[in-house]
């Protein structure tokens, strides 16, 4: 093989091979720019160091520094200007015999003498401006901002940096809750026979950044104690009521009220309730609920519940008028989002508490953790919860919807919270109804 | 100018791509030319055949690192141009240096050339080139490609003469043992 065979052959090297030379050129020349500026660096200190001795020496304790003839023209007690160097002052009039040589205080920022060719100060004072406003303590050190000569005529101790700051820059983001995953997250654990998909999903209830605000403005809250036996007209005109189920294996507790109607997701689905008659009067129940409608509240994709308080049970309002309960009933029954459930009342004179260590809910998100805390703790036990307090006593309205993947939608004015429940529980619990009906 | 563009100019033919191509990669590649031919007009000559040879090549090329494209028309040209030449204009430059120190992988006859496929070639190199580190493979590129002096090398590098001429050395004895062993062109 002949070496001009390899010539050749290396010609055809990869460019990759090849760049790598070239770029020794680029470093090459970024070296020598480093090098450059090491160098100026090196003599910046070097002048710094220079600087700071001659500081040292002659100007930190009054004695070293300047002339005999700026000595004796110092009255007693002062001392020399920190940054009156010997070579800081190049034209000193000292030097020359001008025994009224004045160095302006760069930290007042006083005017120095002109200086004339010749080196004589055309204003010489006696006394330097700004002299009584020097801190001893301070003395000899150079200070920041002065100038550093009597070069300068008319020169003034440059301001401060701008400190302010501006109010949206140091105001720290109210953390908020992020809607859109926690949405996104929610429904993707929400199975397909659940309705689950966010394209099937109903957005007219998602939330938006108007939902955040609790209570309602427009809605007026009486602030006298309604009477027991309101009238209808009085429930519709203060429509949020209470409603409290607990749904746990059977175990069931009322705590206010009666229910009024519940915000519901046709799609995701939601619970109906079968309330005997007994333990309603028991909670007397009865004396406090007629039978009516709540119609407006029910938007569009949401659903009204209703309730007979004679018949105790709750209805779906799928956004139409059954024709009679029966078929409504077949209608909820063939959609298998929908359940109904029997539910045993607790005696009201001595209810059932639960232990706080039965702990079935794993909080996935919660905005109010206060309201949370309490909420929990009265109820820890459930793997359900329904709760729709009223307005008029004070509470937020609140619906609660169970999943059977064991998730639930906690909504409350808008806000909608999500939890898991032990997925036993909920697995139990949709058993129950799956034997029920 | 970036590359880019310049490319698109040859491939727009404009003539613009001739002048914006002097003005970057000019003096560079002047250099490797006078490395070959130690010969000013001669290389300014190359120079000019290369960026002709630019001209008919984009299109249909398009190349992926302008300068690299360039370097490689220049060297091919000169060499084409010094081995035209009678020998008694032959004159020591680095490629005739850069040459002889090649010779010292030859080993075999003559007659092997016919059967050794250039690219196989290149290809071997290659590998050997990527057993190398970094500094070897710079050293040895700015050498025998770019026909630098070792003195140039020596500079970019911030070594010695001696050491990159030691380390030359070394890398034409390993390359002739792995042409000999990987190259499999012994017959």
């Amino acid at each position: 093989m002949k070496a001009e065979m390899i010539m050749d052959a290396i010609g055809y090297l990869d460019e990759a091979l090849l760049l790598e030379y070239d770029h020794l050129d680029d470093t090459e020349k970024k070296k020598n720019y480093f090098v450059y500026i090491g160098w100026a660096a090196a003599a910046a200190c070097l002048c710094l160091v220079i600087t700071l001795a001659a500081f040292h020496l002659f100007g930190r304790n009054g004695d070293g520094g300047g002339t005999l003839a700026e000595k004796e023209t110092q009255a007693p007690g002062q001392t020399e200007a920190p940054y009156s160097t010997e070579s800081s002052r190049p034209t000193e009039p000292a030097a020359s015999g001008n025994p009224q040589t004045e160095i302006p205080s760069p930290v007042t920022g006083s005017p120095a003498p002109l200086i004339v060719p010749d080196g004589q100060p055309q204003n010489p004072q006696t006394e330097r401006p700004g002299i009584q406003d020097r801190n001893p303590d301070t003395e000899g050190i150079p200070q920041p901002t002065g100038t550093t000569g009597t070069q300068a005529p008319e020169t003034e101790a440059p301001e401060p940096p701008q400190t302010d700051i501006p109010a949206n820059v140091t105001a720290q983001p109210t953390q908020k809750p992020d809607w859109e995953s926690m949405w996104t997250y929610f429904i993707a654990q929400v199975p397909s026979e659940m309705g689950g998909g966010l394209d099937d999903y109903p957005m007219a209830g998602r939330p938006t950044e108007g939902h955040d605000q609790v209570v309602d403005e427009n809605e007026s809250v009486p602030t006298e104690t309604p009477d027991k036996f309101v009238s209808e007209e009085y429930f519709m005109q203060h429509s949020r009521w209470s409603f409290t189920l607990n749904f746990s294996s059977g175990l069931y507790v009322v705590r206010e009220s009666s229910l009024v109607d519940l915000e519901l997701d046709q799609s995701l689905g939601m619970m109906p309730l079968h309330i005997r008659e007994t333990e309603v009067k028991h909670l007397n129940f009865t004396r406090m609920v007629q039978v009516y409608t709540v119609k407006h509240i029910a938007k569009e994709a949401a659903l009204a519940i209703q309730i007979d308080p004679w018949n105790y049970y709750l209805v779906y309002n799928l956004s139409y008028q059954p024709k009679d309960m029966a078929s409504f009933m077949q209608d909820l029954w063939l959609r298998k989002t929908v359940r109904m459930l029997d539910i045993e009342l607790p005696d009201a004179e001595n209810p059932k508490h639960f232990s706080d260590n039965d702990k079935n809910w794993d909080v996935l998100y919660a905005y109010d953790g206060a309201a949370l805390e309490g909420f929990d703790e009265a109820y820890s036990h459930c793997c359900v919860r329904i709760e729709l307090t009223s307005s008029v006593y004070g509470f937020s309205g609140m619906t609660v919807s169970l999943y059977s993947d064991g998730y639930v939608k906690w909504q409350m004015l808008g806000k909608r919270f999500y939890f898991r429940t032990d997925p036993a529980l909920a697995e139990q619990l949709m058993a129950l109804y799956e034997n029920e009906y | 100018m970036q590359d880019e563009a310049i490319v698109e100019l040859y491939w727009q033919r404009d003539e613009r791509a001739i002048n914006e191509t002097e003005m970057k990669y000019g003096k560079y590649l002047l250099k490797i030319a006078e490395n070959i031919l130690l010969n000013r007009e001669d290389s300014q000559e190359c120079v000019n055949d290369t960026y002709l040879k630019a001209w008919n090549l984009m299109p249909p090329n398009r190349p992926g690192v302008l300068s690299v494209f360039l370097k490689r028309i220049t060297r091919f040209v000169s060499i084409d141009k010094f081995r035209r030449r009678n020998t008694s204009r032959q004159k020591a430059s680095e490629y005739t240096l850069a040459l002889e120190e090649l010779r010292e992988c030859e080993y075999a006859e003559d007659s092997m050339d016919a059967h050794v496929d250039q690219m196989y070639v290149t290809e071997c190199i290659r590998r050997f080139l990527n057993t190398l580190p970094m500094e070897k493979k710079n050293i040895f590129v700015g050498r025998y490609f770019y026909m630098d002096s070792v003195k140039d090398i020596a500079g970019k590098m911030h070594l010695s003469e001696s050491n990159v001429k030691v380390q030359l050395y070394r890398m034409r004895q390993d390359l002739k043992a792995y042409l000999m062993k990987e190259g499999g062109i012994e017959l």
